[in-house]
Formats: structure tokens, C-alpha cells, sequence
């Protein structure tokens, strides 16, 4: 009985140790998340955002200097777009070189593949990414009096672009220190004909000085296309008047331009007291005279 | 009674005339000049190498200078103090200090003016101030106000100089032989008669009233300079009233202690007396608790707040590298003397002039933490500069020429006591003859 206590006891010790050992081997392999995403900015090279990061407790911690190679369609060395290694962000880009320009255009969709190598006691990873090709043109129209904008997002398919329905996209107007989102919702999802067409009623924005801004329309993150973006210049806004700061009479242009009201001010403060300093002067002159005539 | 203050008359009149240096006045001034020596030939290194003989760089851009032009504008206006705002008030025991007063007011504004020049490094652009001055600037300001406070000043100094320059000009073999040619320059028309007396009087009054705003200005302007920048401890509101309170403080110290070297040295004792100290002492309780409180408005408030940008300059100032000099000129400075001064065993002669001397000292520390501490502590990080630039303490250079202007306002006094009488004959001799009539 002694001896099976005794066994029983030493199993719970093994067990335990076992336990902590294959803890402390899990605590010691961590695993990198490498997330790709697509963006296809307006008139600019496409171009992969790859980042690196690794879960502690519930937060999400950027890796830098995290090695990889990154290809399109397959994994070979003809394929290799580019090695890259991570930021301080945990950021790395890639821009699809122009040697590829014929890969790119021999197919409607492509698949990217990263890479990354182990590092210390990071794992070794591999993520994929497969991106439809696709376009977003911006319309306007006139319609009871009201200004409309038209956005059609396409998908390429079998060489040809086809309306891409069911597609999320963003609508706003381009602003210095971020867009201003059109209508009152946050994004727009197209019909069957891959289109969305959304009232505009802002009368008053300011534009450039000739009255110009531009509606951006963008798919942000979606699963097949990606980040695409469109953009298109439009003659509604308030023609803007720059104020000029420098010509006129202030307190930051030159002395010749000082305001009115401290030239009189200071003016006024300078000549009383010089004004009453020449008098005293002639006070002294005065008694130089009474010196001489008086007894 | 008429040969009574004629003799007094006759006594005061040899009491007050100056006198020839003896040979510690030679040494003194000895010293003064190769001080003054010292400060041109660091001057002419600067010119010659230009401004990088000192150790000022892209951050503190004003040092020890203008630490030391803010020190001379606010010792300057004891001379409105003493001078005017005590006349006005028909203060008449300070009669003995007022020309005191106003020679260390003169001295000290003039070597204002020449340190702010000394600043520039490249002092022929000065003339560019005037050819492209904007109006719109403090330090236009600043030019303008200083000028015309020497004006007043020295007006003040002249205007109730003539009665006594008469008296020196009727004692001709008393005095050294070419300064004759001066004194008959300066006062050779001051006969004392009744309508220049009355034409004086209305002088000396309008310059007393002129000199009281002026005065302020100046210094409330100087405050400007720092105060409408927007940077760590000069961003205040408070900033006039508060360097016009301590420049007041630290100027009536210098009356203290010049008051009593003349004492010593010139026999005064008849008329610089305990009760001079004493009305002195109580002035400058007045003025330290004042100064305490602007003191306590311009730290106390931003270290109630914290703000970030804030905390760096006040911690190096409460703990940090500057803790012992500010601790040092806000309690030897201003809290202690204030104590000593409340006892009247504080206000005899020879503590009044330990605790002058400590006031003075201790506000001479005081201008250096208000400029430089806030000029190392920037908004914007310090990037990319070498490490010298994160810390300032100045070259010979910069000690020898303020010294030097230490020096050179010393000089001055020193030199005018030598050729002028230091307390006002012919207005004690008129307070002597009035007051057995009363």
C-alpha cells in the first residue's frame, strides 16, 4: 500500500514536471503573424503591405527586423519579388516590380506568398494572399436638382471587366487632414451592376481657388480586391479666397506696415514724454539766461 | 542763530565736499580699471573671433549678458524710487541718498545699454535697428524706453546738482585744477537766484512725475522680452509686475550698501544715520515681501499645474542642476534678509550692509536662472545637436566682460563720488537751517 502511495505520488511528480517542461518549450517557440494586404492606389504602382506582429495577452506587439521573401504565384525563385525585412512598425513594402509587368498582366488574379525565416526563438512562417484584379471609376450626374455621385467598382474576369457587385466601397470628399465621408453612411455596397449611387447635397465645402476638390472612392481590405482606390476632380466647391496674412498692416510685417492704432499709440507715448524732456531743456536754457540778467 | 548755520552751513559745506582719494581709494580704483581691462581685452576677442568665444549656442542664445542687462535695467530704478517716488511723498529723511541713488541708476543703465550691444557680437548692425526697426518689437521697445530713462536720469542727477556746483565753483583752490573748467561749465550760470530756483524746483518736480511711468516701463518692457515668447517660465502674465517688484528690491539693496561704504570711508556718519539705515531696512522688508509674493505666483501656480512642457525647467529648478543657486537666491536673497531686517538689531549699519550685499548677490543669480535654465529647456526635443549645446556655462570670456561691466559701474560711481558731492550740500544745509524752526 506504501509502495503504491509512493508510485502514485511520484506519477503526480512526473506529471507535473512534464507539464511544466512542455510549457516552458511552448513559451519558448513564439509565433510570428504575418498579415499581407493589397493597395492599388490611384495613377501609382501596386504595391504589398506585409506586417509582422506576435499576441501577448490580448495585445497585438509589432516585430521589427523580420526577415522574408516575398513571391507571386508561386514559390520559386522566379517568382521572388522582393526580401524585405521589417520596420520599427512591424512594417515592410513591396512594390510590384516592372519586370513583373507580364506575369501581371498574363493572368486576372494573382497569388502572394511570404516567407519569413526563424529568427532566435521566432518560428519560421508562411501566409498567402490571393488578390482579383479590379478598378473603381467615379461619375457624376445631375439629377431633380440634385448632384449624385456615381461609383462603379469591376473585376477582371476572363480578360474582360465585368461589374463587380456586392462590393463594399468608401465615398468621401479629399481633405488636407483627412476625408470627409459623403451621405450618412460609412460605406456603400454596389448592385448587381457593381454600382452605388449616392445623393450629394453639400453646398457650401470650400474647395482650391478655383473652386475644385475631389471625391476618393476606395474598397478598404476587401477579401477578393483588396485596398483600391479611385479619384476624380470636381468643379462644387466654394471658390477659396487665400487670406492674405503678410501684406497688410499687422504686428508680425515689417515696421513700415505696423498697425495704425500702436503707431499712435506709441507715437503718442514718445512725443509726451519727449515733448515734456525738450521743454525741461528749454527750462535749463531759461536758467542760463536768468543767470546772466538776474542781480 | 544766523552765526549758528553759518558755521553749520560752513561745516556741512567741508563735510560733503569730495574728496582727494587716499590709498585705499587708489587701489579700488586700480582694481576697478584692470577689471575693466580685463572685460576690453575679452571684448576684443569676441570681436575679433566673434561670438564663438563664448559658450552661447543654438539653444541658450542669451547667457550671462543678458542676464546681466536684465540686472542693470532693474538696479537702475532705485533711482525713481528714491529719488522720485520718495520726493513726491515728502520722504525727507532720504535727502542724503537720492544722488546716490541716481549715479547708481546713470552707471547702471549706461552699461545696460552696452552689454545688450555687446550681445549683438557684430555691434555695427546696430545701426540697422534704426534704419529697418519695427515698432511692432519688444526690443524696439526696450531701445526706445532705455534711452529715454538715461535722459531722465541724468536730468534728475544735473537739475539738483547746480546748487552744489555753485558751491564748488566759489571753492576753486579746493578743487583738482581742470575739473574747475567743468564745474563752471556745468553750473558757471547758477547764481541762485529766486527765478532759477523756482524754474528748478518745477524741473526737478516734472522729472519726478516723468520718471515714475518711465520707470516702469523699462523694466515691465525688459519682462516683455522674455514674457511675450511663449517658452517655459517666461510665459506669464505675472512677468511686469514681477521683475519690477524685484528690481526694486535689489536696487534699494545697492543703496544699503553704498550708503554704508561712504559712510565708512567719507566720515558720513553725521548725515548718513542709523535712522537712514534703519528707514532703509524697513523699505526693504516691504520690498522683499512684495518680491516674495510675485515670487510665489510665478512657481508656485506652474508647480500647482505641472504642465509637461512646464516640469522639466521647474524640476531643474527645485531639485535639478540649478537647485542650489535658486535655493540660494530666493532664501539668502529675499527670505532671509527680510527676517534679519524685521528685528531692529537687523537694521543697524553693518547687518544692513551684510544683508544689502546678499540681496544684491543673491538678485544677480536670480536675473541668470530667469533667462538661461528656460532657454535649455526648448518645447521641441533637442535633436541632432552636439553636447555642448544642452548645457551652458559661460567662457572666460563671458565672465570677464561682465565682470568687466560690474566693474565699469563701479568705476563710474567711483569716479563721480571723486568729483561730485555723493550727498546733496546746499539741500542739507537748507533741511539743517529749517528744522530748528520747527
Amino acid at each position: 500500500m506504501q509502495l503504491l502511495k509512493n508510485k502514485a505520488g511520484l506519477l503526480a511528480i512526473y506529471s507535473l514536471a512534464f507539464a511544466l517542461s512542455a510549457k516552458a518549450q511552448d513559451a519558448a517557440v513564439r509565433t510570428v503573424l504575418v498579415d499581407i494586404s493589397y493597395h492599388m492606389p490611384v495613377n501609382r504602382i501596386p504595391y504589398l503591405k506585409v506586417t509582422a506582429k506576435e499576441k501577448t495577452g490580448r495585445n497585438f506587439i509589432p516585430l521589427k527586423d523580420i526577415k522574408g521573401k516575398v513571391y507571386i504565384d508561386e514559390e520559386a525563385e522566379s517568382s521572388l519579388l522582393e526580401e524585405i525585412q521589417t520596420d520599427s512598425k512591424g512594417e515592410s513594402r513591396v512594390f510590384i516590380p516592372a519586370a513583373f509587368k507580364a506575369v501581371w498582366d498574363a493572368s486576372d488574379s494573382h497569388r502572394f506568398i511570404v516567407v519569413t525565416g526563424a529568427r532566435d526563438e521566432l518560428e519560421a512562417t508562411q501566409s498567402e494572399l490571393e488578390v482579383t484584379k479590379a478598378k473603381i471609376e467615379i461619375d457624376t450626374a445631375y439629377k431633380d436638382g440634385v448632384r449624385n455621385i456615381i461609383v462603379k467598382v469591376f473585376r477582371r474576369q476572363s480578360g474582360e471587366w465585368e461589374p463587380a457587385g456586392d462590393a463594399e466601397v468608401k465615398i468621401a470628399i479629399q481633405s488636407l487632414l483627412g476625408n470627409l465621408p459623403v451621405g450618412d453612411e460609412d460605406t456603400y455596397t454596389t448592385d448587381e451592376e457593381g454600382i452605388v449611387s449616392v445623393e450629394y447635397t453639400e453646398k457650401d465645402l470650400p474647395g482650391d481657388d478655383h473652386g475644385n476638390y475631389v471625391i476618393v472612392a476606395r474598397t478598404d481590405d476587401h477579401e477578393q480586391f483588396g485596398n483600391i482606390f479611385a479619384e476624380k476632380k470636381v468643379n462644387w466647391g466654394v471658390v477659396l479666397e487665400p487670406q492674405d496674412l503678410l501684406s497688410g498692416r499687422s504686428l508680425w510685417a515689417t515696421g513700415s506696415r505696423a498697425p495704425v492704432w500702436l503707431l499712435g499709440l506709441a507715437f503718442s507715448i514718445i512725443g509726451a514724454v519727449w515733448g515734456t524732456l525738450i521743454y525741461l531743456f528749454i527750462q535749463i536754457i531759461r536758467m542760463r539766461k536768468a543767470g546772466r540778467t538776474a542781480v | 542763530m544766523e552765526n549758528q548755520n553759518t558755521l553749520n552751513s560752513k561745516k556741512t559745506t567741508q563735510d560733503l565736499l569730495p574728496k582727494k582719494f587716499g590709498k585705499r581709494g587708489v587701489i579700488w580704483t586700480a582694481m576697478l580699471i584692470l577689471l575693466c581691462l580685463i572685460g576690453a581685452f575679452a571684448y576684443y576677442r569676441q570681436l575679433r573671433y566673434g561670438l564663438v568665444v563664448t559658450h552661447m549656442g543654438d539653444y541658450v542664445s542669451w547667457g550671462i549678458y543678458i542676464s546681466n542687462f536684465v540686472f542693470f535695467v532693474a538696479i537702475s530704478l532705485v533711482g525713481s524710487l528714491v529719488t522720485a517716488i520718495f520726493r513726491l511723498g515728502n520722504i525727507h529723511w532720504s535727502t542724503p541718498l537720492t544722488r546716490i541713488a541716481e549715479i547708481i541708476a546713470v552707471s547702471a543703465i549706461l552699461f545696460a545699454s552696452f552689454i545688450i550691444i555687446v550681445d549683438m557680437g557684430r555691434p555695427e548692425r546696430l545701426v540697422n535697428l534704426f534704419i529697418h526697426g519695427r515698432i511692432q518689437s519688444p526690443i524696439m521697445w526696450d531701445v526706445i524706453v532705455i534711452s529715454t530713462y538715461l535722459v531722465i536720469s541724468l536730468l534728475l542727477l544735473y537739475l539738483p546738482l547746480l546748487p552744489d556746483l555753485k558751491i564748488l565753483n566759489e571753492q576753486k583752490e579746493k578743487n583738482m585744477g581742470w575739473w574747475n573748467k567743468v564745474y563752471l561749465f556745468l553750473g558757471g550760470f547758477w547764481k541762485g537766484n529766486a527765478r532759477q530756483e523756482r524754474i528748478n524746483q518745477k524741473a526737478v518736480l516734472i522729472l519726478s512725475i516723468l520718471i515714475i511711468p518711465v520707470a516702469f516701463c523699462i523694466h515691465t518692457v525688459t519682462s516683455w522680452l522674455f514674457a511675450t515668447t511663449y517658452r517655459p517660465g517666461w510665459d506669464s502674465t505675472n512677468f511686469g509686475a514681477y521683475f519690477v517688484s524685484g528690481a526694486f528690491l535689489v536696487g534699494a539693496g545697492a543703496v544699503v550698501i553704498a550708503m554704508y561704504i561712504f559712510r565708512k570711508i567719507y566720515h558720513l556718519e553725521q548725515y548718513i544715520t542709523e535712522v537712514h539705515f534703519d528707514q532703509m531696512g524697513r523699505v526693504l522688508v516691504l520690498l522683499a515681501l512684495l518680491y516674495l509674493y510675485f515670487n510665489m505666483n510665478e512657481y508656485l501656480v506652474p508647480a500647482f499645474k505641472m504642465k509637461k512642457a512646464e516640469e522639466a525647467h521647474l524640476v531643474t529648478l527645485f531639485t535639478g542642476d540649478f537647485a542650489p543657486m535658486f535655493w540660494f537666491s530666493l532664501l539668502a536673497g529675499l527670505v532671509i534678509p527680510a527676517i534679519i531686517m524685521l528685528f531692529k538689531q537687523g537694521r543697524k549699519p553693518l547687518p544692513m550692509f551684510i544683508l544689502g550685499i546678499m540681496v544684491v548677490v543673491g538678485a544677480w543669480f536670480k536675473r541668470y536662472l530667469i533667462v538661461t535654465p528656460t532657454l535649455l529647456h526648448p518645447f521641441l526635443p533637442m535633436h541632432d545637436s552636439p553636447d555642448r549645446f544642452r548645457h551652458y556655462f559661460p567662457s572666460w570670456e563671458e565672465w570677464a566682460i561682465a565682470i568687466g561691466s560690474l566693474a565699469g559701474v563701479l568705476l563710474i560711481i567711483t569716479f563721480f563720488v571723486r568729483i561730485f558731492p555723493i550727498i546733496p550740500i546746499q539741500e542739507t544745509i537748507v533741511e539743517q537751517n529749517a528744522t530748528p524752526e520747527k
